[in-house]
């Protein structure tokens, strides 16, 4: 029997490996890191029964394709990224069961509006070797989770022993209702240490509602635009060691909320730190999310950030009965039946089995299905997709039908198509400012060709044409700033007399430049 | 909270509900680097409740601490009883720390550069630069790297124009008034006047990091001798 293993068939934005990270070493210019989300990943945990602090993926805004090359229980927690369980969309905050051979895939056209980072908790934990004492990737340093990078196509997660038989972690669930982060809802800060060092208009903006978070924002920061914040007598002021949520100001005057791994030293004064009951969710904005400050005092922070802990200690995990109605101790005995024979009430629920179910239905033309499987503790739920969802592959294996492109904006053929954003961003036409644009209207692409970047949290993302065509129309400007699903470009048919070889396949619509 | 002790010139301001930002001071100087690691060493050595982290700089502290276990205004007054005391005979005593680099060369591509705005000539950077005794004030920018105080001011050089996105791990470097070794191959905008072959940073060591705030620092010239060193030697 192989070891238990998670392998990565595709990278997704930014995946990391993240535990409760490495406090106490600051000192030595190592910032704390470990997950942003630190309440996801602690419950997330809790429902596979791992201790706390045990080490999970850690993606941003695109997931990873994973296969499962044993059997797992896993639970995803925080923001919801649209993941699948063999083309069924999976539940959060509760376990849910990945047999052999199974792969999560992540459908951004199904990911919810909110939220930035989900927890991916494996029972048994990701089993690497620990550095500086803790599991988490820092990436600036080169150490630690996955050889201190991105996971990419090829790694394989090596997966530890889980605390409990199956079925019994199949049953946890939280005791209360799930978190929901509200993203509109104020930062509390504290002013300081610095506050000297600002005029009160300078203040007055900090504290006003017109700031929002820049795309250039990551582990280590969000950068804020909005409205400059000045101060009162420049913006050098001699190094000293930096908090988790600081917020500090550099001569542009845009404040920079400091995160889990930031740099530990820093020479800008600082307006304000948020309390610790808000930094999982400053962990959460997305890039065009407004951020609003509240000021409150030092004892008010105090009791905010005790109560979110006491909270947090208290989401207990209860366990489940077994699923009321299908109580597979009360099944009648199955007498064997042909993989194929659907029409028996008695069906053994293979993939291959549920897979056929799925194009059954598909053809059927039914638009919503669900089936809880209590003997295996699943729950299917099948929705036809509508809206974009980018260039992405269709899924072969009865899965879900291809996207229908949304209308184009201008006078487009009947055959043309329009290429979406795959993820959101700032949208590139070059490569750098001084290259020229990978492609220029008119042109004539093969599949695969890169037509544009994506620029966010610091990566950055191919646009690929899906197949040979011609460069129609441009429908964004270079330097904008666009939101997931956004058309970016339009392709019309290559001219008849074109004979280009086509290579095979669907090309995916995001691929990743830097890992 | 944010009091000022008057006889000991010591601040303590709040930074939210779990840490305190203490200043002993508001310039560089190294004497005000002694104070912050004494108190360090003090607060260190004291082993107060919920102290998480203790982060001593040129002037000041940063302390964090779990707000569960640990009231800010009682570990202030804490801090003020320890800044008030002698330093206690159980501190961790700096060490001295000897780095060797070969100046210079390929390993020092921007000596030329630092030779030319201090006009002193190469050997004698070299020789000012090597001489001096140095203080960890800070670590920072990645992990393992030192802040050194105590450049030479003839030797000071800023940064340059353009920085270079990859600057070899072991560089020793200038940046203003400041110096220090890049412990990882990062990007910098230093000026480079030499390499060593140690690291300053090894995760697989029992002691990971080289360095620790409050060592003193001397770079020693690889292949330095009396007869061979042309700047020991003498010549200009």
């Amino acid at each position: 029997m192989t070891a238990p293993a998670l392998i990565v068939l595709g990278a997704g934005l930014q995946t990391t490996i993240q535990d409760l990270g490495r406090p106490g070493l600051m000192r030595f210019g190592v910032a704390p890191g470990g997950a942003l989300d630190r309440r996801a990943l602690i419950l997330g945990n809790r429902l596979v029964g791992n201790e706390a602090g045990a080490a999970a993926l850690e993606m941003t805004l695109v997931g990873s394709h994973l296969l499962a090359s044993s059997p797992l229980v896993a639970a995803l927690t925080g923001a919801d990224l649209g993941a699948t369980l063999n083309g069924a969309s999976l539940p959060r905050w509760e376990p849910f069961l990945v047999g052999d051979g199974d792969e999560i895939v992540f459908q951004p056209g199904d990911a919810g509006t909110t939220g930035v980072r989900a927890y991916l908790c494996i029972a048994g934990g990701i089993a690497v070797e620990p550095v500086l004492g803790s599991r988490s990737t820092d990436l600036f340093g080169g150490f630690g989770g996955w050889d201190g990078r991105p996971l990419r196509a090829g790694d394989r997660l090596p997966v530890g022993e889980p605390a409990a038989p199956f079925n019994a972690l199949m049953r946890r669930r939280l005791a209360g209702p799930h978190p929901v982060s509200d993203p509109a809802a104020p930062i509390r800060v504290v002013l300081g240490p610095q506050l000297d060092r600002f005029t009160y208009e300078g203040i007055a903006a900090f504290l006003g509602d017109r700031f929002a978070v820049a795309p250039r924002s990551d582990r280590t920061g969000l950068r804020l635009d909005g409205p400059p914040v000045a101060h009162a007598r420049g913006a050098d002021l001699v190094s000293e060691g930096i908090g988790h949520g600081a917020v500090q100001v550099p001569g542009d005057g845009r404040p920079i909320v400091l995160l889990a791994a930031r740099q530990t030293i820093g020479g800008y004064p600082k307006i304000a730190t948020a309390i610790g009951a808000d930094l999982d969710r400053l962990g959460q904005l997305r890039p065009g999310d407004p951020v609003r400050f509240e000021a409150v005092d030092v004892a008010t922070a105090r009791s905010l950030t005790l109560a979110a802990r006491a909270a947090l200690g208290s989401a207990t995990v209860t366990t489940r009965p077994s699923t009321p109605g299908i109580d597979a101790s009360r099944l009648p005995p199955r007498p064997p039946v042909a993989e194929d024979d659907l029409e028996s009430q008695a069906v053994a629920w293979t993939p291959d089995a549920i897979a056929a179910l799925a194009a059954a239905l598909r053809d059927a033309e039914v638009s919503s299905f669900r089936l809880e499987i209590g003997s295996l503790g699943l729950r299917l739920e099948f929705d036809w997709v509508t809206g974009s969802r980018g260039a992405d592959t269709g899924n072969e294996d009865g899965g879900l039908p291809q996207h229908t492109a949304p209308p184009d904006p201008g006078g487009a053929e009947a055959a043309d198509e329009v290429v979406t954003a795959p993820v959101l961003g700032v949208f590139y036409r070059r490569s750098a400012p001084d290259r020229p644009p990978l492609v220029v209207e008119g042109e004539l692409v093969e599949a695969g060709q890169p037509l544009g970047l994506l620029e966010v949290m610091k990566t950055y993302h191919e646009v690929t044409a899906p197949r040979a065509a011609r460069v129609a129309a441009f429908l964004v400007e270079d330097g904008d700033f666009v939101e997931y699903g956004r058309p970016i470009v339009r392709l019309s048919p290559p001219a008849a007399g074109d004979q280009r070889a086509r290579s095979g396949g669907v090309s995916t619509g995001v691929t990743v430049v830097e890992s | 909270m944010s009091g000022v002790d008057a006889a000991h010139g010591i601040t303590i301001r709040p930074v939210a509900e779990s840490g305190l930002l203490v200043a002993l001071g508001d310039a560089i100087d190294e004497t005000i680097v002694a104070r912050v690691m004494a108190l360090t060493g003090a607060i260190d050595a004291a082993a107060l409740p919920g102290v998480v982290d203790v982060v001593p700089s040129y002037t000041t502290l940063l302390l964090s601490f779990d707000p569960a276990v640990a009231d800010g205004e009682e570990l202030s007054e804490a801090v003020r009883r320890l800044a008030a005391s002698p330093p206690p005979v159980q501190s961790v005593p700096a060490r001295l720390v000897t780095i060797p680099v070969s100046y210079g060369g390929e390993d020092g591509p921007d000596l030329a550069a630092v030779s030319e705005h201090t006009g002193l000539a190469a050997e004698e950077v070299v020789r000012r630069h090597a001489e001096t005794e140095y203080v960890v004030a800070c670590m920072g920018f990645a992990p393992g790297f030192g802040f050194l105080v105590g450049l030479p001011p003839e030797l000071a050089t800023p940064r340059r124009a353009d920085p270079r996105t990859k600057v070899p791990a072991g560089s020793v470097g200038i940046g203003g008034a400041q110096t220090g070794v890049y412990p990882l191959e990062t990007p910098g905008g230093w000026h480079l006047i030499g390499r060593t072959h140690l690291h300053l940073f090894d995760r697989g060591r029992p002691e990971p990091f080289l360095l620790r705030p409050g060592d003193r620092v001397r770079f020693q010239a690889a292949g330095a001798d009396a007869a061979e060193h042309p700047a020991a030697a003498g010549r200009r």
